[in-house]
């Protein structure tokens, strides 16, 4: 392998994870904006996605399926776990999430936490053997028969790797859209500025929320099935991690900046990928590197790369 | 007269603490009502308790007819309500073009969004329209001033509160919003409730107004009225 080709491979790898982690992080500097909450259970919420679209693949017969009907049943399973994932997210909020977040952060760290714990436990407990490792199965290699993946300047793609970046690039682009652009992306900014202004000019604070919640979840569902497709494994426990990590960048970029969460879930994964690489025996100790990284910028800089004092936020 | 608005014996409490007592008013279709009171006098939180931000334990409050006392915010604001509030109360990492926007958040139309700026914020804050980009979060104070009024005329109400709208601008530009809010009231016939310091402003464009002090109603009346009142010369004049 050329340098190059080394080169490519890492920054690949690391936008690959790195789209992943953007996508839990949005979720963690949404919700901040808006309750002003960490919600702990967000990790969960992530891996509810990987488990209901692995379900949905297996509900739908998406695998006996080929051609244009493939792609529509696939298309479909996506849209409907986000759906799916993005109500159950607005339903824990409700219960739980949005009631604790008026009390003392203690309270909703305890709470957020046991909510994600109880979920964890659902899957394992509920989900048909749902201690065990899960088989996630390759999707788009059903749609070029004979080929595993294609080769460029070197460095080995997988197709399905592929559609996680196409897919990524995309959302990532409609959501800084719909922030940036909409009537609702508009209300929800100012709903994180200040909440009670927002309420004096008409806005109902608690359907803000909701929508928040909804966008949040339905995005980490999103990055939940990348991750099944990426490893071609989930497991109930695969959210612990992936929260901590999610939450990690949401700090980095600045809790409560939405661009700062999707430039800190890039920078975590970057660092992993660059250790994994560079390191001897890299790929060990990449998330203690990376997490090394997260605490130099917490001394460092601590309202992150794109915060700018702590109190603002969105 | 129709009446739009009616406190009965509003009562509030912060914590243990009250802070309006008996607490009686009413603004009748049309008019412009002041509300006078010096620091600390509750007038603000009469606004609050309109807006159902402040407990209230006693007391009925209409608008319309209608009792609106569990409302929330939203709610009693979509009945037809706008409002510029006390402080800087702006969004201050939206741009001025965003916050205006904000301000029409339940005007439907674009085109009536287009129509209030043209009509009703550009012409009487040309400044506003200079900086329609710039973050609203780095004008001066006066400019954010401006921007608190403007945002609450481009709501489509059929009441606006001011709360200390004249707090600080300039002299020239305090004139320059009294002038606003009696044409808003006058050609527009939109009903005005008009919190002030400023009792010289409030007393020059207003049909009625009341005299807060320490939580209580102690004086209202017309204008006329009011300047006569012992109690206010000593306050004010
Ligand atoms: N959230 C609160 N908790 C406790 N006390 C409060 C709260 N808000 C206001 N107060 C107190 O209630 C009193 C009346 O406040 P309010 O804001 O209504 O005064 P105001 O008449 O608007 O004064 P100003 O002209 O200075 O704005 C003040 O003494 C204030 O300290
Ligand atoms: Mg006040």
């Amino acid at each position: 392998m050329s340098s190059t080709s080394i080169f490519l491979q890492i920054i690949f790898n690391g936008a690959m994870l790195g789209i992943q982690y953007s996508l839990i992080a949005v979720g963690f500097s949404l919700f901040f904006g808006v309750l002003d909450v960490i919600n702990f259970a967000h990790g969960d919420i992530f891996m509810l996605g990987a488990f209901v679209s692995l379900t949905l693949i297996n509900v739908t017969g998406l695998l006996n399926t080929s051609g244009a009907t493939y792609v529509f049943l696939l298309i479909l399973v996506i849209i409907l776990s986000m759906i799916i994932v993005g109500g159950l997210g607005v339903f824990f909020e409700r219960i739980v999430v949005k009631p604790v977040s008026k009390g003392p952060t203690l309270m909703s760290l305890v709470a957020t936490l046991g909510l994600g714990i109880a979920i964890r436990e659902a899957v394992r407990l509920f989900y048909p053997r749902g201690s065990e490792t899960k088989r996630f199965p390759e999707l788009l290699v059903k749609l070029f028969p004979g080929k595993e993946a294609i080769e460029f300047k070197g460095i080995i793609l997988r197709y399905d790797n592929l559609l996680i970046l196409a897919v990524g690039i995309i959302v990532v682009i409609l959501l800084a859209l719909y922030i940036n652009k909409t009537k609702m992306g508009l209300t929800i900014r100012a709903v994180a500025q200040d909440a009670e202004a927002a309420s004096m000019m008409g806005v109902n604070k608690n359907l803000i929320i909701d929508v928040t919640f909804f966008i949040g979840s339905a995005l980490a569902a999103l990055a939940g099935f990348m991750n099944g497709l990426y490893y071609n494994s989930i497991i109930f426990d695969m959210g612990a991690m992936a929260g901590i990590v999610g939450f990690s960048a949401a700090v980095i970029g600045g809790l409560g900046n939405i661009y700062g969460a999707i430039v800190g879930g890039f920078l975590f994964a970057m660092v992993e990928s660059l250790s994994a690489a560079l390191i001897p025996r890299g790929s060990e100790f990449m998330t203690v590197i990376a997490f090394a990284v997260v605490i130099l910028f917490l001394v460092f800089r601590p309202s992150g790369i794109l915060g700018e004092r702590a109190y603002e936020r969105v | 007269m129709a009446e739009m608005l009616r406190m009965e014996h509003v009562t509030t409490v912060y914590g243990i603490n009250k802070m309006l007592i008996d607490v009686s008013i009413k603004v009748d279709k049309g008019k412009c009502v002041s509300l006078l009171g010096s620091n600390g006098a509750g007038k603000s939180t009469l606004i609050k308790a309109i807006l159902g931000l402040v407990k209230v334990v006693e007391g009925k409050i209409y608008f319309e007819g209608k009792d609106i006392i569990h409302y929330s915010t939203h709610r009693v604001i979509s009945l037809g309500i706008s409002i510029a509030p006390e402080g800087k109360r702006i969004f201050p990492k939206l741009t001025v073009l965003e916050n205006l926007r904000m301000g029409a958040y339940l005007v439907k139309e674009k085109k009536e969004i287009e129509r209030r700026l043209e009509e009703l914020v550009f012409p009487y804050f040309p400044r506003l329209k200079e900086r329609l980009n710039q973050i609203a979060g780095t004008l001066s104070g006066g400019e954010q001033s401006m921007l608190n009024i403007g945002r609450a005329l481009m709501g489509n109400p059929k009441l606006m509160i001011f709360d200390e709208p004249s707090f600080g601008l300039a002299p020239i530009l305090i004139q320059e919003t009294a002038e606003i809010i009696k044409k808003i009231n006058r050609e527009k016939g939109i009903t005005v409730l008009l919190v002030e310091q400023n009792a010289n402003m409030a007393l020059e464009i207003t049909h009625y107004g009341y005299f807060l002090q320490k939580g209580q109603i102690i004086a209202e009346g017309t204008p006329e009225e009011l300047k006569k009142e012992e109690i206010i010369r000593k306050a004010y004049f």
